[in-house]
């Protein structure tokens, strides 16, 4: 099938297929959320785009953010990405640290915030595996604490070393406390697999 | 417990919580690897009676570490401890001979539950 029609644009139906994967990814991950955080995640619409348009992305980050990268392995090729506001990292630490009854030092806290990011992503990719039957490995490739936007032309140029054309699958989420409080945009998933990953996702779905 | 227990975990917390979970099911012989090769090399000269094994470490993302260790020791006890919970892997991990898969976030009475019926041979 192919992933981009003569005009260089996303085929509707792959669009289509990777919106729903996005959305699945981030339903599964947001009940590992819950559980670890005791919140509820609202999911934004996923945005379905070439990577050359991430850096087009206006993100005009006020605070800094944590991102962490895990590349994916064997089967597949390309990354996924979580772009986290630094505040909720602070508060997915202390919870993560109550929940397992555990004190953790400055050192540990990068630990914590590690281990988050598989938790989150293995959610993720179990639903997408679920859906397409295919191994997702993935391994941690990095974290930063920077601006948003730098995050993403990061994601840009790297990914563009290794494949000059993939798609990301970008879904944003808010979180909702208990006491009704909502804050907005807490954070994105990126899900960021090259062109010939994308195909071997799309393929047992079309069939 | 004198059982001789290995964790694999790249992540120190992951580590810590482990560790505190064996400490209260009272096993007090507990060496941590944070890598594959640390782990495989712990594996073959310390000889442990439990391995607590994650997939996703800085050389290895896959079940070829648990391969590799099988293959040196068939009877091996090796539970797989990991935040994947792709049923295929899953099934993947216990066809390859771990004896039980358990996925994080986990709580603590079914980690040390998993682990008595490991080492009490219930689970094969």
């Amino acid at each position: 099938m192919k992933i981009f029609d003569s005009e260089g644009y996303i085929d509707s139906e792959v669009q289509e297929i990777l919106y729903e994967l996005g959305n699945v990814g981030l339903g599964m991950a947001s009940i590992t959320l819950g559980r670890i955080m005791g919140v509820r995640m609202h999911i934004g619409v996923p945005k379905v785009i070439p990577v050359n348009e991430l850096i087009t992305y206006n993100l005009e980050s006020v605070e800094d953010e944590v991102s962490i990268w895990m590349d994916f392995q064997k089967t597949l090729s390309g990354s996924m990405i979580f772009v986290l506001k630094r505040h909720f990292v602070d508060e997915v630490v202390q919870k993560m640290g109550d929940r397992e009854k555990v004190e953790c030092d400055e050192t540990e806290k990068i630990s914590v915030i590690q281990e988050f990011a598989n938790m989150i992503c293995a959610a993720y990719l179990k639903a997408v595996g679920q859906y397409t039957g295919i191994r997702m490995y993935v391994k941690p490739a990095g974290l930063e604490i920077q601006k948003g936007n730098i995050t993403l032309k990061q994601a840009y140029e790297r990914i563009d070393d290794s494949c000059h054309k993939a798609i990301c699958v970008d879904t944003g989420f808010s979180i909702a406390y208990d006491n009704k409080k909502v804050i907005d945009d807490v954070g994105h998933v990126i899900m960021l697999p090259d062109e010939k990953s994308v195909e071997k996702l799309i393929e047992p779905l079309c069939k | 417990m004198d059982e001789k227990v290995l964790v694999v975990d790249d992540a120190k917390f992951a580590r810590k919580i482990a560790l505190k979970a064996l400490q209260n099911g009272g096993f007090d012989n507990v060496i941590q690897a944070t890598t594959a090769a640390e782990a495989m090399e712990m594996f073959e000269n310390e000889n442990p009676d439990l391995v607590l094994l994650d997939i996703t470490l800085p050389d290895n993302s896959d079940l070829t570490l648990l391969e590799r260790m099988m293959q040196k020791k068939p009877d091996a006890k090796i539970i797989m401890t990991s935040a994947i919970g792709q049923e295929l892997i899953i099934d993947d991990s216990l066809h390859a001979g771990a004896k039980a898969f358990i996925t994080k976030p986990y709580g603590e009475k079914e980690f040390l539950e998993t682990i008595f019926d490991v080492l009490e041979g219930r689970k094969e």
